[in-house]
């Protein structure tokens, strides 16, 4: 039997599990098969255009005059047993029939007001007195879309987001909901710093940043914005995408990533690098590397480092990336199933193979 | 007045009521319409015999159960007729992405509106039973379990004809894959 036919591919489940519909167990199995399987992977991307495609569906809103037309169909429907007229009105005094008509009037309101409170999340006050669009926040309070939440040096909050998780407010922060539906939860964090434990599927949570958008990929992390818009993102668990525009930095568990606010996001390190490793990188964030740069941050580098160098390599110019190609393939070489050739002449797909490879060896640091 | 108080109203043949009913739902039972035949004229056929057919049945719920999931059956059910007589999907068998294709220039330049389009089409040459529960789920935002009751089946049934639907529309809507959000 060959090592395909003994796994147990995933392929039946990808859609429950971008929906939120398996057990945490089964949807961490299937997290990790997707990282070890590249056909479970292409099928994963393929339902996953079909499950955003999905979430774009439109909401159509009635035309004018349909109930005008009903009530013509039903006045002309022999068979519709007249149900709806009311049997002893005539016998009844013109004021409970005024009754009547008003009591519907306003429970009309109040029924169309509860149907629809829908949008919205629940904040609740963990310190202090966070401020709900500049009103205070005490004990609990709903967060409409729109909306924005304050907390003072003294105070704290906690955001339940319903079947996705919950996102923990820090003192000195501003967040705004701006979108929230069971397909997309969408909040902007202005300034100060956030904690998202999310437990729904990957892409249905969404921070915006000034520098990215944070794209929740399956994970616990944190998020601060500084006052003047740059950010840093810390992975606690499961992966976190930044985006900005076309380029996408995934940050697996265990690592961080820097966010500027005019470049979008950096590139994914972890905190254990050497320290000059760390300040070569975040140097090379807003400059072009030199060969130089590039022999220092390979000498000091290890396996597990290997991720930040993918990113670096994916947008070095090309009199350093033979260089730093050749370094990464001795430091942290591509699985066999890659074709070096072409890792060599920058195939993405070939890339990509690689890059879940050093995710791995992150993810492997991190336990 | 909740909901159960006004389906009560509905039953006693307080035509107020039915009106109030039918403001809450005609903007939920229309957009499913809408979604599921992709054609307006046809979707306010549809909303309009659904609310006939509510009309004429309501003295028959029970109240133990859930009004909204009776609510989509009705809908389901009348989508399917109207499907019956026009029988125009076609289904995208192994139809296989090109999964190198790149977008191309033509793509990028999409609206969004014509993006919208391409999915509506896209859902509409779905089987109907793919298709009704692909629209509980996302114009509804149904759980697993309340498909299968709309639609008296199981949730395997649901989860496989989902994965089907979802990865059909994957295929078809590959080469849009940077333009679907």
């Amino acid at each position: 039997m060959s090592n395909q036919e003994q796994i147990e591919h995933v392929s039946e489940e990808l859609s429950a599990y971008l929906n939120g519909e398996l057990k945490a167990s089964d949807s961490q199995r299937v997290r990790e098969h997707l990282l070890q399987c590249p056909d479970c992977r292409q099928e994963f991307e393929v339902i996953r255009v079909g499950v955003r495609a999905s979430q774009e569906l439109p909401a159509y809103p009635a035309p004018e005059g349909l109930w005008e037309k009903l009530e013509e169909a039903l006045d002309s429907s022999p068979s519709a047993d007249q149900w709806w007229i009311p049997q002893r009105v005539g016998s009844w005094p013109l004021w409970a029939v005024a009754a009547a008509v008003m009591f519907l009037v306003l429970s009309s309101s109040l029924l169309l007001l509860t149907l629809s409170s829908g949008d919205g999340q629940m904040v609740f006050s963990m310190e202090g007195t966070p401020l709900l669009n500049g009103k205070p926040v005490s004990g609990s309070a709903r967060l409409a879309v729109g909306q924005q939440l304050s907390t003072d040096p003294a105070s704290r909050a906690r955001i339940e987001l319903d079947r996705v998780g919950e996102v923990i407010v820090y003192p000195s922060s501003r967040i705004r909901l701006l979108e929230s539906r069971p397909a997309k939860q969408l909040l902007a964090l202005d300034v100060g710093t956030i904690q998202a434990q999310i437990s729904a599927p990957p892409r249905l949570f969404f921070v915006e940043t000034p520098g990215a958008l944070a794209v929740d990929l399956g994970c616990t992390y944190q998020l601060d914005v500084t006052e003047r818009g740059d950010g840093l993102l810390q992975v606690d668990l499961g992966w976190v995408g930044l985006v900005r525009q076309e380029r996408e930095v995934r940050v697996p568990e265990g690592a961080s990533c820097r966010i500027s606010r005019e470049r979008g996001p950096g590139f994914p390190y972890l905190e254990t690098a050497s320290p000059r490793f760390l300040e070569t990188l975040e140097r090379l964030e807003s400059e072009s590397p030199s060969p130089a740069s590039i022999r220092l941050l390979l000498d000091e580098a290890r396996p597990q480092d290997g991720l930040s160098l993918w990113y670096l390599l994916r947008e070095s110019p090309s009199e350093t990336r033979s260089l730093l190609l050749q370094g990464l393939q001795q430091l942290a070489p591509a699985p066999d199933s890659v074709d070096r050739r072409e890792l060599e002449e920058f195939d993405a797909e070939a890339l990509l193979s690689w890059r879940d490879h050093l995710e791995k060896l992150v993810w492997d640091d991190a336990k | 007045m909740n909901e159960g108080e006004l389906i009560t109203a509905c039953q006693a043949g307080d035509r107020s009521a039915f009106r109030m009913l039918f403001e809450c739902y005609q903007d939920r039972v229309y957009s499913l319409a809408m979604n599921f035949c992709n054609d307006a004229t046809q979707a306010q056929d549809i909303t309009q015999e659904v609310f006939l057919k509510l009309f004429r049945t309501i003295g028959q719920f029970r109240q133990e159960a859930s009004f909204t999931t009776w609510l989509h059956r009705i809908v389901v059910n009348a989508c399917l007729n109207q499907q019956r007589s026009a029988r125009r999907w076609v289904e995208l068998e192994d139809a296989q992405p090109d999964l190198n294709a790149t977008g191309g220039g033509q793509e990028q330049q999409l609206e969004r509106r014509q993006i919208a389009e391409a999915i509506g089409r896209a859902v509409s040459e779905l089987s109907p039973d793919l298709r009704a529960s692909l629209l509980l789920r996302y114009t509804e935002g149904c759980s697993y379990a309340e498909i299968a009751e709309a639609l008296n089946c199981s949730m395997g049934t649901v989860a496989s004809r989902l994965n089907r639907a979802h990865k059909l529309l994957g295929q078809k809507l590959w080469n849009l894959r940077s333009l679907v959000k």
